[in-house]
């Protein structure tokens, strides 16, 4: 177990000016971009990447939580101001959000937003922070025959559950899994599938894939969708009733057995690769609708469902990191993105993170706390300014996004070569979505394959290439026996 | 469904491609080991064949095609193509500018207001940020 003064000196790290100062900007960030439809938390996450190299990796990745935290709460805006969710998360939270707004009851709803996404999170990062390390003292126990184990089960559910067909999420799968095998070749060192690009040598390089998939192929579409119409992000609704603009600690209160219960949902949900925020935001909402007296009124303005959607939304976020710090397996993309600000730093996901790295992983854990207020204090004074903010266009909104790819990736990459890999899987990944083709659980496994390698290289040699060895390891028996029933189970569904 | 099945096809070929025509060229092909590197990618394209095949016998999932919108996408891409181009043969400098008015005219973006905060302000304010701030060098 991690020893009490590192947990204090990681703390106390999480608490340094610089830290303190680039976490409130990530939220700043992340809350001005949620709030622009098409933009969201995880594009800026990608792009923002690239310029957290200068930094220290606690000072980066705190900037990160900040942005994507940022952008949990700044999504809820013009999901309730327009009906146009900033980002997927915040779909459920329309359906309830955008009548108050139609009501006139916009701000009382976003502070609702606010406070719920608040509660949450911080319900589910302390729940992170009480688990993982005794999850990762578990998960050390793990040799690289239940670790492949765990992987191929994470890959089914992963595939299983993103997307709207299981097969596409498993051809996804197959061709991440493809591009991770592009470079040296990890057992013998050779080179593969380089086609005479000596850059390629150590893989296809992570920021210009993520950032092609991810950022890229979304602004190609929003592109594809806004030309020949210059329109403003969002347009905010004149009829606002002053009365009506304020949430009282009374209205607050009356939600917290909703808030608790979506935090709850969105915590479980959260630390299970491959459920995204999206189904767990449905969920909370179904099951408040459920318990609530006046179930009628949902779907016409109850503050209720608002406070039921962003809590879960916004839990899974903190839950996402459990597999990913105590396993090294990204349960969701923003996780993954994490991942490859991990890597890119020099650090290695997993178990070993609490033994090698455990003064950093407290400075995070501390950060995300940091986050969360910042969260709550910036939102209080932000949620007025950013729906005036974002009312600029989006061609201004996606020519500087497209510019600041192509710099964070020439940042990254220390050339035109990344730059032009990332609009090539930027077209990969525009093409993928419009056949219905995962893009997530392609990024998922292509940031898991060189991993997946090894493991299955290493298994290979413990078993000695005989199955029936497996006998010996019976943990990762029940975990094939899940990864299957899990394929046909899911599969079936779909 | 026949564009779930011409996709599926696509990937069947793919798939077939890579085994028949690309690894047999692109990866060294070693005999000793349990996973040489020919294996897992070798693995990867025959699971592309076989998922192909069953997305084409059973095709499922949603697929929404319009042709406006590819086509556009195609017109936005190759201009960040030709800015590459720009960035290589003339610098961030010069080349910012008219990329991201060339982006915003394509939008249909005429008012002049934001035309010179895209064109002018943001490639500004990039530069200012990396090569000032972050003490790095743009192309």
């Amino acid at each position: 177990m991690v020893e009490l003064e590192i947990i204090l000196l990681g703390f106390g790290d999480a608490f340094s000016l610089q830290n303190f100062i680039f976490i409130i900007m990530g939220v700043i960030i992340g809350q001005f971009v949620g709030a622009i439809p098409g933009i969201g938390p995880v594009m800026a996450t990608a792009i923002a990447i690239p310029f957290t190299f200068v930094l220290d990796p606690l000072v980066g990745i705190s900037f990160l939580v900040g942005v994507n935290k940022g952008g949990l709460v700044g999504g809820a805006i013009p999901a309730i101001l327009i009906n146009t969710p900033g980002t997927p998360d915040s779909a459920a939270t329309a359906i309830d959000g955008h009548p108050l707004a139609k009501q006139g009851k916009h701000q009382k709803a976003t502070k609702m937003a606010l406070f719920s996404s608040v509660t949450g999170d911080t319900f589910s990062d302390l729940v992170l922070i009480t688990i993982s390390a005794p999850l990762a003292v578990l998960a050390l126990k793990m040799g690289p025959v239940e670790k492949f184990a765990l992987m191929v089960f994470a890959f089914s559910i992963i595939s299983g559950l993103v997307g709207d067909s299981m097969i596409k999420g498993l051809i996804a799968g197959s061709l991440g899994l493809l591009f991770a095998t592009v470079g040296l070749d990890p057992e013998h060192g050779t080179p593969r599938l380089y086609f005479g690009y000596f850059e390629l040598y150590d893989g296809l390089p992570l920021a210009s894939v993520a950032i092609g998939m991810l950022a890229i192929s979304e602004i190609l579409k929003r592109l594809a969708n806004a030309r020949g119409k210059a329109l403003p992000a969002i347009q905010i609704p004149k009829n606002q009733n002053i009365e009506d603009q304020k949430l009282s600690f009374k209205e607050y209160w009356s939600c917290r057995y909703t808030m608790i219960r979506g935090a709850l949902i969105g915590t479980c949900l959260g630390a299970m690769p491959g459920i995204g925020s999206t189904a767990a935001a449905f969920m909370s909402y179904a099951s408040a609708k459920q318990a609530s007296k006046d179930p009628d009124s949902f779907g016409k303005g109850n503050i209720h469902g608002v406070a039921a959607t962003e809590s879960a939304n916004s839990a899974v976020m903190g839950a996402n990191l459990i597999p990913l710090l105590t396993l090294g397996i990204p349960g969701s993309v923003s996780a993954a993105l994490l991942i490859s600000a991990f890597v890119i730093h020099g650090i290695q996901p997993g178990p070993l993170l609490f033994e090698n790295q455990g003064r950093l992983i407290y400075g995070l854990f501390g950060a995300m706390i940091i986050a969360n207020f910042a969260n709550l204090w910036i939102g209080q004074i932000g949620l007025r300014f950013w729906s005036k903010v974002i009312k600029a266009p989006e061609s201004i909104i996606f020519s500087s996004a497209l510019l600041l790819c192509f710099v964070g990736v020439f940042m990254a990459t220390g050339g035109l070569f990344g730059i032009s890999v990332m609009l090539i899987f930027g077209v990969i990944g525009f093409t993928m979505s419009l056949f219905g083709y995962s893009v997530v659980v392609f990024i998922i496994t292509f940031f898991l394959g060189k991993k997946f390698e090894q493991l299955l290289s290493q298994t290979l040699v413990i078993i000695d290439g005989n199955p029936l060895e497996l006998i010996n390891f019976p943990f990762s028996i029940i975990l094939f026996v899940f990864a299957l029933i899990s394929f046909w189970w899911l599969g079936f569904r779909k | 469904m026949l564009v779930n099945r011409l996709s599926a096809s696509f990937f069947v070929f793919l798939g077939l491609s890579f085994i028949y025509f690309i690894f047999p060229i692109e990866i060294e092909k070693l005999d000793y080991g349990w996973v040489r590197p020919q294996t897992l990618p070798n693995i990867c394209a025959f699971l592309l064949i076989v998922f192909g095949i069953f997305q084409f016998i059973f095709p499922k999932g949603k697929v929404v095609l319009e042709f406006e919108q590819i086509l556009w996408s195609g017109v936005f891409v190759s201009a960040a193509f030709i800015a590459v181009f720009g960035f290589h043969k003339f610098g961030f400098i010069y080349t910012a500018p008219i990329f991201a008015l060339s982006i915003m005219l394509l939008i249909g973006e005429k008012r002049i207001l934001w035309l010179l905060l895209g064109v002018f302000l943001i490639p500004f304010l990039i530069l200012l940020i990396v090569e000032q701030l972050l003490g790095r060098l743009l192309p």
